[in-house]
């Protein structure tokens, strides 16, 4: 393979794995800036894989198990707004607890699912754009949900920084406690961020089953949905800088797949652990510039008290 | 603003509820039990007999006794380690890649021993490996936090796939039993490798079930746990640390020393139970192996509200339900996941629950501009 | 109280309306008319109930009993969105402002309608102009002064062109000069015939400024009196019920210096953080120094100096009894001799879900001469609980008891525990935050005679406050701490508020402080 052949194919390969983790990232990106962390993002991205698969197997209609694997996480991360916003509970454990939920569920589901496969979905190429050399086939050449991430990177990004919605959330985010003040109902906000969150990582799931790796494997999301996590933080919640993080994630799976055609001969496990290490390796990267401390939503992770009027 | 349509409001209480701390759990087990029937009649199968397979038959017989006990003592282990952190507000996610790592160091004494080779200090050998092995995975996140300030929840837990390329890579090559037939294993262990079974002291009431006296370690560790945790003046500095940073430094509590202590504490007890693991029922290293209690020990920490005797009983509960899970599948032909959805569902419902303990009932009777709220007894008049 | 033909042209008015807390007693049988175009005061002390009033009149708050007249009608309790409808604007005391957001986007949110872009801009600095206040609308909050942030308040309050307008507690954090620019911006709107709702306790502002006052004590009206036959000795003995406060005072020469702070510097480590600039000064022993200023003027950064909880270069920066300790822990400090009451009580001086047992050994563990509260690395649980219950009865603490958890203490409650568990050290030097902020009258007074007589014991006390008649009333020396410098220090005899003043505004060491505003027509650099 020749150089520029073999810079598209990673950019592809690149793309490709980057999606579901801009999908579920944006997801968590939304709910995080109206202060909710959800860790479930990982069973969350689970279930709707297995949920995706399953309607896939049983409808072979592709639009119909997406929603389906969408809907999925929806009723996961509902399950999560209400113990946390409603309930008041921790985030931290309930969010553990709904990864817990969300992969035994996968599970329990995908057992059946282990001998079925689905037909590869089609591409769907953008004429003239798919031509540009090197960036062309990697961008321009997806399946048509393969487009919704990079499409949602940029709705996102008028939503939070130009409209008043976005003004909203952020506000929400920074502090519930003057939000509720001013009259708004935080919570229903707070509702609405987390199910934006859990329809994302379910698509996310589903386009990772049934548009990425076409086959049922237990676990088979093996913490990407961490690694969404870990993308927001980088991305200082800003859309744009997650859809970048995603790509070069992407890149260190992609190094996997054609780590022999560009001659490299290091055990197949080692090369399995460059995505966990980069995500550590940028973790600290971001920890290491302190100034990303003035853009974390101030309230993320703390549990608002309506009754009370504060934040704990 | 508060506008409740069933004239239901939360109201706060002054302290907690100590009898909904308590009926919290019971609750738990009894929504959770309610979630199973429901699952198994829409899958048309019989209510009773799910329950009967999944609670009643593991403990049924002795060795079914035993088998539950088996996974108790490691569960409870890495819950008790996980509960300095968490307590300290020290999210250590990565305990199965710790336990893993702990499993690899015991193996890496274990398989470079002479199988006739006196067998006193082997044992000994493997538990201090292991648990330094176990110490030093999860000094990683320890090193990044302090001196970076990078959050341990998602450095341990990427650890832990790492640990786990590591255990793939390590039994398929380095290691490989050579008599192996190109499976990912390491040959068996010595028997000088392994727990003895309990018959060793003299308690042949076990004998023919798996248990061994790894058992032990656990029996001892619960009290201890609970001396430190309540007693102990470093786990008081540890608490404070976990209910507010910055109390904790006015105080001049260290926040590093927190960080550190509760992760190599949780560490060690992790690549404790990883040894436990390989030396006990498995007897060798397998590429496959993961056992879950990294992950399920989170479940039993939190179910048993990071008290050393909640985390015991949850651990048996838990352990319960795997075991359980197994017979489902036998019997009733449903998926052993079955149990994992349990244990997450135990968890969810437990938190939910715990809103009663801030926060009391308190019925609406007309919705309108006049009515009296229920005020607790002890009124005190603003001065 | 008015009469029916004057009841039917109330613009606003309460009758009956109560409110309680779990515990508390917040406001009972509350009965308050407000005429158009009045300047009314709602007076009382800390803890009287007119923060929680306000609210209910806002619809922050959803009261338990009572009835509210608007222009003579019956209405509900409606949610704060509704009320501004209505024509209520409320200022808050603690403002309700994001502060990673713009002036124009804080205002916005408030706003039902939609508005274009540029026009909240404008109307923003018309208003602003209008009545005699400078404020950018594309600035971040954040990055405003308090006296900026209240001004953005007021007019946020102003854009939907209120009726009545809700001040609660508006001087609290302001300097002498700021508040005469207040006042004069609040009497152009009630020459306009805006209803003025003012709630303060501080009586000559009230006289100053308002028509008549309605008095709070313990959650109850006790009175409503006219202003021009009312003075501020009666307004002060309807607040309390009693004279005003008098502290025993024994005049002690000062001794030996017990705390030093030289040439201290520090770099901000994050965004609103102030840095400090050559801070010099001194305690000696038995006498009580205070720093006067309004919070954020690097008052928190030097505590957390003074106290431990930041290092500094250079280890005799900072000096207890003589003795280097710039390097020390708060642990170290206290062995030799410091302690320190911090000015947020719950989560910084205590743990709220924590016991007083446990919130004692918080700080208790490292006294020098008393038997340790540890034995082998465990805790001596009989020895922390005879040491809570002998604190919490000298300072008489109201509380279930020593197992209580802080959270459950009233605020004055739970700072006499602090006081009290730092006093038991017997420390050689004191320093105090915001000793009575938040705290009721009555544990306020017990407070500061303690500190009285800890001084007149030959200890050294530092106070830290915005309280300035606090202040007057129990430091020897008074100095100010304005933009993370500290003026020289003054002996309070000789002290005026208007000096005070001009010192909050930086304006010492006899030359102008570069960092004065100097777009603020009235002079004022709050």
């Amino acid at each position: 393979m020749n150089s520029p052949d073999l810079l598209t194919a990673i950019l592809a390969s690149a793309v490709l794995a980057a999606l579901p983790l801009i999908l579920a990232g944006l997801g968590e990106l939304v709910a995080e800036r109206a202060g909710m962390m959800n860790l479930g993002v990982e069973g969350m991205m689970l279930t709707g894989a297995a949920v995706a698969f399953l309607t896939m197997v049983q409808t072979q209609n592709f639009m119909l198990s997406v929603a389906a694997g969408a809907g999925a996480g929806l009723a996961l991360s509902l399950v999560f707004a209400f113990c946390t916003v409603t309930l008041l509970a921790s985030q931290v454990p309930t969010g553990l607890a709904i990864m817990a939920l969300g992969t035994g569920l996968s599970s329990y589901i995908g057992k059946s699912l282990t001998a079925s496969n689905v037909p590869t979905p089609s591409a769907f190429p953008i004429p003239i754009l798919e031509h540009v050399p090197v960036v062309g086939p990697a961008l321009f050449t997806l399946p048509i949900i393969g487009y919704l991430p990079f499409v949602m990177c940029g709705l996102l990004g008028w939503l939070l920084f130009r409209t008043r919605i976005g003004l909203l959330l952020n506000a929400v985010g920074e502090s519930p406690v003057t939000a509720y003040q001013l009259g708004y109902s935080v919570n229903l906000v707070k509702y609405i961020a987390v199910l934006f969150g859990g329809a994302m990582a379910g698509l996310a799931g589903a386009y990772y089953s049934i548009g990425y790796v076409l086959l049922w494997q237990d676990g088979m999301t093996a913490g990407r949905g961490w690694m969404a996590i870990a993308l927001v933080l980088f991305s200082a919640w800003k859309p744009l800088r997650l859809v970048l993080g995603a790509i070069l994630f992407g890149a260190t799976s992609a190094l996997q797949f054609h780590a022999q055609s560009m001659g490299m001969q290091i055990p197949s496990q080692f090369l399995a652990c460059l995505p966990y290490v980069t995500t550590i390796a940028v973790l600290a990267y971001i920890a290491f510039r302190t100034e990303r401390h003035s853009d974390v939503p101030r309230s993320l992770g703390r549990t608002f008290h309506p009754l009370l009027n504060k934040l704990v | 603003m508060n506008a409740n349509p069933w004239g239901l409001k939360l109201q706060p209480r002054v302290q907690p509820s100590n009898s909904a701390r308590l009926l919290g759990p019971l609750f738990a087990v009894a929504l959770t039990t309610v979630f199973l029937v429901a699952i198994v009649i829409v899958q048309g199968k019989s209510a009773a007999e799910a329950v009967y397979a999944l609670i009643v038959s593991p403990l049924s017989d002795l060795s079914g006794i035993a088998e539950v006990l088996i996974k108790t003592a490691p569960l409870c282990l890495t819950a008790l380690g996980l509960a300095f952190a968490f307590r300290a507000n020290v999210n250590n996610i990565g305990a199965e890649g710790q336990l893993t790592m702990g499993g690899i160091g015991a193996a890496a004494v274990a398989i470079h021993v002479d199988p006739g080779a006196s067998a006193g200090w082997v044992l000994p050998a493997m538990m201090v490996a292991g648990t330094a092995a176990g110490m030093a995975w999860a000094a990683i996140p320890a090193l990044l936090r302090t001196r970076l300030n990078v959050s341990e929840t998602l450095t341990s837990l990427m650890l832990t796939y790492v640990a786990v390329q590591m255990l793939i890579w390590i039994t398929s090559g380095p290691w490989r039993d050579p008599g192996g037939m190109n499976i990912p294993e390491t040959k068996l262990f010595p028997t000088g490798a392994l727990f003895p079974p309990l018959s060793a002291f003299g308690w042949s009431f076990w004998d023919g079930t798996r248990l061994n006296i790894s058992v032990l370690i656990t029996l001892l560790a619960i009290p201890l746990a609970w001396l430190v945790i309540y007693r102990s003046y470093i786990g008081f500095r540890m608490s404070v640390g976990g209910y507010s940073a910055r109390a904790a430094s006015y105080a001049g509590f260290s926040a590093k020393e927190t960080v550190w202590l509760s992760l190599l504490v949780s560490g060690a007890c992790a690549g404790l139970t990883g040894v436990i693991e390989v030396a006990g029922p498995m007897g060798q290293l397998q590429a496959g192996w993961m056992p879950g209690y990294g992950f399920v020990g989170i479940i039993a920490c939190f179910l048993g509200r990071l008290n050393p005797l909640g985390i015991a009983l949850s651990s048996v509960l838990l352990a319960l339900i795997d075991v359980g899970g197994s017979n489902l599948q036998m019997q009733l032909g449903m998926p052993s996941a079955m149990t994992q959805v349990l244990q997450g569902l135990l968890l969810m419902t437990l938190l939910s629950f715990d809103v009663f303990t801030r926060y009391k009932i308190v019925w609406n009777g007309a919705a309108g501009k006049k009515h009296v709220a229920k005020v607790s007894p002890n009124l005190e008049t603003v001065a | 109280m008015p009469s029916r033909s004057q009841a039917a042209s109330s613009l606003l008015e309460l009758k009956g309306v109560g409110k309680r807390y779990p515990g508390v007693v917040a406001n009972e049988a509350i009965n308050l008319c407000v005429m158009p175009g009045q300047t009314h005061a709602v007076v009382g002390e800390n803890g009287a109930g007119k923060s929680t009033l306000m609210k209910i009149i806002y619809g922050a708050v959803k009261p338990d009993e009572g009835v509210m007249l608007w222009e003579g009608k019956e209405v509900d309790f409606a949610s704060p969105a509704e009320t501004r409808q209505r024509g209520i604007g409320m200022v808050f005391q603690h403002f309700s402002l994001f502060e990673t957001i713009t002036v124009a986007e804080n205002i916005e949110l408030c706003l039902q309608q939609k508005f274009p872009k540029g026009e909240v801009a404008a109307r923003i600095v018309t208003l602003a102009k209008r009545y005699g206040m400078s404020v950018d609308p594309k600035q971040r909050v954040g990055a405003l002064s308090v006296g900026e942030r209240q001004q953005v308040e007021i007019i946020r309050s102003l854009m939907l062109n209120p009726r009545l307008l809700i001040l609660d507690e508006p001087t609290a954090v302001l300097s002498p000069q700021a508040v005469q620019a207040l006042l004069a911006t609040l009497r152009q709107l009630a020459q306009e015939g805006k209803a003025i709702l003012y709630i303060s306790h501080k009586l000559d502002e009230i006289k100053a400024l308002c028509d008549c006052a309605t008095v709070l004590r313990n959650g109850r009206v006790v009175g409503h009196v006219e202003m021009d036959s009312t003075s501020p000795n009666q307004l002060a003995s309807l607040m309390t019920g009693h004279q005003l406060p008098s502290y025993t005072r024994r005049a002690k020469s000062p001794g030996k210096v017990v705390l030093s702070v030289k040439e201290l510097n520090t770099t901000p480590r994050h965004l609103d953080e102030m840095p400090l600039q050559d801070i010099d000064f001194e305690v000696c022993a038995g006498e009580i120094v205070g720093i006067a200023g309004i919070s954020g003027n690097g008052q928190g950064e030097l505590l957390d100096v003074l106290s431990g909880e930041r290092y500094v270069h250079g280890s005799d920066v900072v000096q207890l009894m003589g003795k280097p300790v710039g390097g020390l822990s708060p642990r170290q400090r206290r062995r030799h001799g410091l302690a320190y009451v911090p000015e947020e009580r719950l989560g910084h001086g205590a743990v709220p879900e924590m016991s007083l047992e446990d919130n004692l050994l918080l700080t208790s563990n490292d006294q020098r001469s008393t038997l340790p509260l540890t034995r082998w690395g465990l805790i001596r649980t009989d020895e922390v609980r005879n040491r809570t219950r002998a604190i919490v009865n000298s300072f008489r603490v109201k509380a279930a008891g020593s197992e209580s958890l802080a959270s459950s203490l009233s605020g004055g409650n739970l700072q006499k525990f602090i006081v009290g568990r730092e006093l038991a050290q017997q420390p050689n030097v004191l320093v105090v935050a915001q000793p009575t902020w938040g705290v009721d009258i009555a544990a306020a007074m017990f407070l500061r005679q303690q500190l009285l007589d800890l001084a007149a014991n030959g200890q050294g006390v530092l106070v830290i406050s915005e309280d300035l008649d606090e202040l007057m009333q129990i430091c020897d020396r008074i100095m100010v701490m304005a933009k993370g410098r500290l003026s020289p220090s003054l002996l309070t005899e000789e002290a005026t508020a208007e000096q005070i003043g001009l010192w909050m505004a930086g304006l010492f060491d006899g030359h102008h402080d570069s960092a004065v505003q100097p777009s603020t027509t009235m002079g004022v650099a709050a």
